[in-house]
């Protein structure tokens, strides 16, 4: 039975070589992953994190152990220069190394003493500590704001490169029609002009 | 030959051309030189010099490998730059430059060189090769000392890489002319020290925001503009490439944005160097250099993060009655059996004497009985609190120590409220404030959970640290069900069945997006989308880790925990 200094160290080697992937695809599982990185480093593990309590259309986030923490920063540091896609385009991944509060199951750190204390209406640091959990209260709500702005930024610029992509591919449909149905080389023949095949 | 604007191009102020070299080979109307002198400064071929680009903070130093007068009397000199670290440091690896060190530009690719109009040149620079290579001599300690930069390695633009050993030829030019010359002609003009801190003088005027901002970054190529370039030159004298420029959407640039584009200049770096190459293809031949060209997307930054911060504000005062109402409204006393019981521990604890404050410090020990954790199988996570969800038994708890593991959480509420439950922590998230960890805690009944959270709420459970624990009903959210996602798209295109089986493939591989497709473009911009939600996130992170400071400098620690052992 390993001791606890013992676990935890074990674990922190395990956390120093995990990666943390950000901004998934709802659609991409494990094997998806595991394919991906499998092109830059071997996989060892694939764990997703559920998403319990943040807003239902977050990404999905993932955590993916390797063989060596200096692959961890080579896959790390290859995704901050080039954008990866995974499953779909053109959103890209992102990812950092793992740090230990990203694992739920992580064991204890030996040696940590937790002490706590109950604290009556009428002690005379009540009302601070009320006022201690009220500002709690109030900054889980400016977080839930903050990614509730987030996703809706996130829709706007999805839809708004949807639309220039629509754009586009309707362009470039157009002219590949032009040139198929011999439009193009017709009013070419009009015009006196030179129409260069394909 | 004039410009469209009908001015004679080409006259510029303290201008002369110097030693003459010959004709252009394609165009006998070119004319090649070897020196000019331009505002008193006289410059030579393979002198390196300070180079202006518009909205750039630093200027970027090249070295002149070409001078030569169009027959349009336009004057344009050929530089090959050297990068600083700052514009390299993703690709320098475990290289540690030196303060002043430069990186010459080699391989092939966009950032090696450019074409720039003679205006562009901000003044001389003593640039010293410091690399053992046999082709160098090696400078004298003076030239060391005199040296404005050095530069020992180079970097190629096409593989992005930092190169010990020189190539022969860069850009067509052999490489020992960048090397240190022999007999070495002393440089230095001590006028030209301060030559790098020019662009900010001459960023004189001061638009109002326009609306672009507001816009996405995609719009940002016209945004780049030589509006204040270069404001004592007159008009007439202005290349007429310049201007066609300033035609295009008016920026912005007040000059406070530079210390906040400092400071988000981190953030926006990386993206330069990829977007810069290829934003350069919009304006031509402008005065540009490796990476001058995104740095106006920075400018959104600031506009977007103090719209955010500006609401944020408004939301200080919104929540609050509600969320108060909330907690008071799960606290309603259930007098029951357990809560009578609570009641007579907290008499019991009044009467045990207390000095100062509360009732005494309990230890988190594990629980009694731990080892019954490692006994049976769990069900899945998912499962047991979705069922908990449903039988009313879930709570949330919200400002624990975010390194807490789960069963500590566990022996916590063993101790403080003397019941046995099951939590899981809940993992950090890159978005959230790292400051507040949250756990999710299964009571074994609805009335405990009940209970303990009137108890959690009605008094206040504090931790070693200063942290109250916060409780509330905890639900799930509902998982994401359309699987809806931003950002990956699709388009009518031939339909899956004609596409050969490797195309189909290759759109459902993951792949690193190429720099010449729409997809690289697209993809930059969800990356500055990122970026500037990181920005976001980290400041309101400080403004909350501020108000936490100061509530907790209001509690009186030591008098909670008195200091024993």
């Amino acid at each position: 039975m390993a001791s606890a200094a013992e676990k935890y160290a074990a674990f922190e080697e395990k956390v120093s070589r995990t990666v943390y992937f950000d901004n998934l695809s709802p659609q991409v599982t494990e094997s998806v992953l595991r394919t991906a990185i499998e092109q830059f480093a071997t996989v060892k593990g694939v764990k997703f994190i559920p998403n319990y309590l943040g807003p239902s259309n977050l990404p999905q986030c993932a955590l993916i152990e390797l063989d060596s923490s200096k692959k961890v920063k080579e896959v790390v540091s290859m995704i901050g220069q080039y954008p990866f896609m995974m499953s779909g385009m053109p959103r890209p991944v992102r990812a950092r190394p793992a740090v230990a509060e990203m694992f739920d199951d992580r064991p204890e750190k030996p040696d940590r003493k937790i002490k706590c204390c109950w604290l009556d209406p009428n002690d005379p640091d009540f009302e601070v500590a009320k006022e201690m959990k009220r500002l709690t209260q109030k900054h889980a709500a400016e977080v839930e704001y903050v990614h509730k702005l987030q996703l809706l930024d996130e829709k706007k610029l999805a839809e708004q490169q949807g639309e220039a992509l629509n754009t586009h591919s309707k362009k470039l449909k157009l002219l590949e029609s032009i040139m198929a149905d011999g439009t193009a080389k017709n009013l070419a023949k009009r015009y006196n002009l030179g129409v260069a095949d394909e | 030959m004039s410009g469209p604007s009908g001015a004679k191009v080409g006259d510029l102020l303290d201008f002369k051309w110097g030693i003459r070299r010959g004709v252009g080979l394609k165009n006998k109307d070119v004319r090649f030189f070897e020196s000019f002198v331009y505002e008193g400064v006289e410059y030579f071929l393979y002198d390196s010099a300070y180079f202006y680009h518009d909205h750039l903070l630093e200027t970027s130093v090249g070295k002149l490998v070409k001078m030569y007068e169009r027959p349009t009397h336009e004057k344009v000199l050929k530089v090959v730059w050297f990068f600083r670290p700052s514009e390299v440091r993703n690709f320098l690896g475990d290289y540690q430059p030196r303060w002043n060190e430069l990186f010459l530009a080699s391989g092939a690719g966009k950032g090696l060189s450019n074409i720039t109009p003679l205006e562009s040149i901000m003044g001389k620079c003593n640039v010293v090769c410091t690399s053992k290579d046999k082709r160098n001599p090696e400078p004298s300690e003076t030239e060391l000392k005199t040296a404005d930069f050095t530069f020992n390695c180079a970097f190629d633009v096409g593989r992005r890489a930092i190169l010990d050993t020189f190539p022969d030829v860069i850009d067509g030019i052999e490489v020992t002319r960048f090397f240190n010359r022999k007999g070495e002609r002393n440089l230095s003009k001590p006028l030209h020290a301060g030559t790098d801190t020019r662009p900010k003088i001459r960023i004189k005027t001061r638009t109002s925001p326009s609306t672009m901002l507001c816009q996405q970054v995609e719009d940002n190529a016209e945004v780049r503009t030589s509006e204040n370039v270069v404001p004592k030159i007159s008009s007439d004298s202005f290349p007429y490439k310049k201007r066609k420029a300033e035609d295009e959407n008016p920026t912005l640039n007040p000059s406070s944005e530079y210390l906040m584009e400092k400071e988000l200049d981190e953030k926006g770096a990386k993206l330069r160097q990829d977007k810069g190459v290829n934003r350069c293809k919009k304006i031509t031949e402008l005065t540009t250099g490796p990476n001058a060209n995104d740095e106006s997307s920075l400018h959104s930054f600031p506009f977007k993060k103090r719209k955010l911060g500006d609401e944020k504000l408004i939301i200080n005062e919104r929540p609050d009655p509600g969320k108060i109402n909330r907690s008071s409204s799960t606290s309603q006393p259930n007098k029951s059996l357990k809560d009578k019981e609570f009641d007579e521990e907290v008499a019991k604890l009044r009467q045990e004497g207390r000095v100062k404050t509360c009732g005494k410090v309990i230890e988190v020990t594990e629980r009694p009985d731990a080892e019954r954790r490692k006994w049976f199988k769990k069900m899945h996570w998912d499962q047991r609190l979705q069922e908990a969800q449903e039988m009313g038994t879930l709570v949330l708890l919200s400002n624990l120590d975010p390194s807490y593991t789960s069963n500590e959480v566990e022996d916590l509420i063993w101790h403080a409220l003397k019941k046995k439950v099951e939590a899981r922590v809940i993992e950090l998230g890159v978005k959230s404030n790292d400051y507040y960890g949250r756990a999710l805690v299964i009571f074994k009944t609805k009335d405990t959970a009940q209970n303990a959270m009137t108890e959690l709420n009605r008094r206040c459970l504090v931790l070693g640290d200063g942290r109250v624990v916060g409780a509330r009903r905890g639900t799930l959210t509902e998982p994401n069900k359309q699987g809806e996602f931003h950002g990956h798209l699709t388009i009518d295109r031939i339909p899956s069945k004609r596409l050969r089986p490797e195309m189909r493939n290759a759109v459902s591989t993951s792949h690193c997006a190429q720099c010449n497709t729409i997809e690289y473009e697209m993809a930059n911009e969800w990356l500055l989308q990122y970026k500037k939600y990181d920005a976001s996130w980290e400041a309101l992170s400080k403004k909350q880790m501020k108000e936490i400071e100061d509530v907790k400098s209001k509690l009186k620690m030591d008098s909670i925990f008195p200091v024993t052992s």
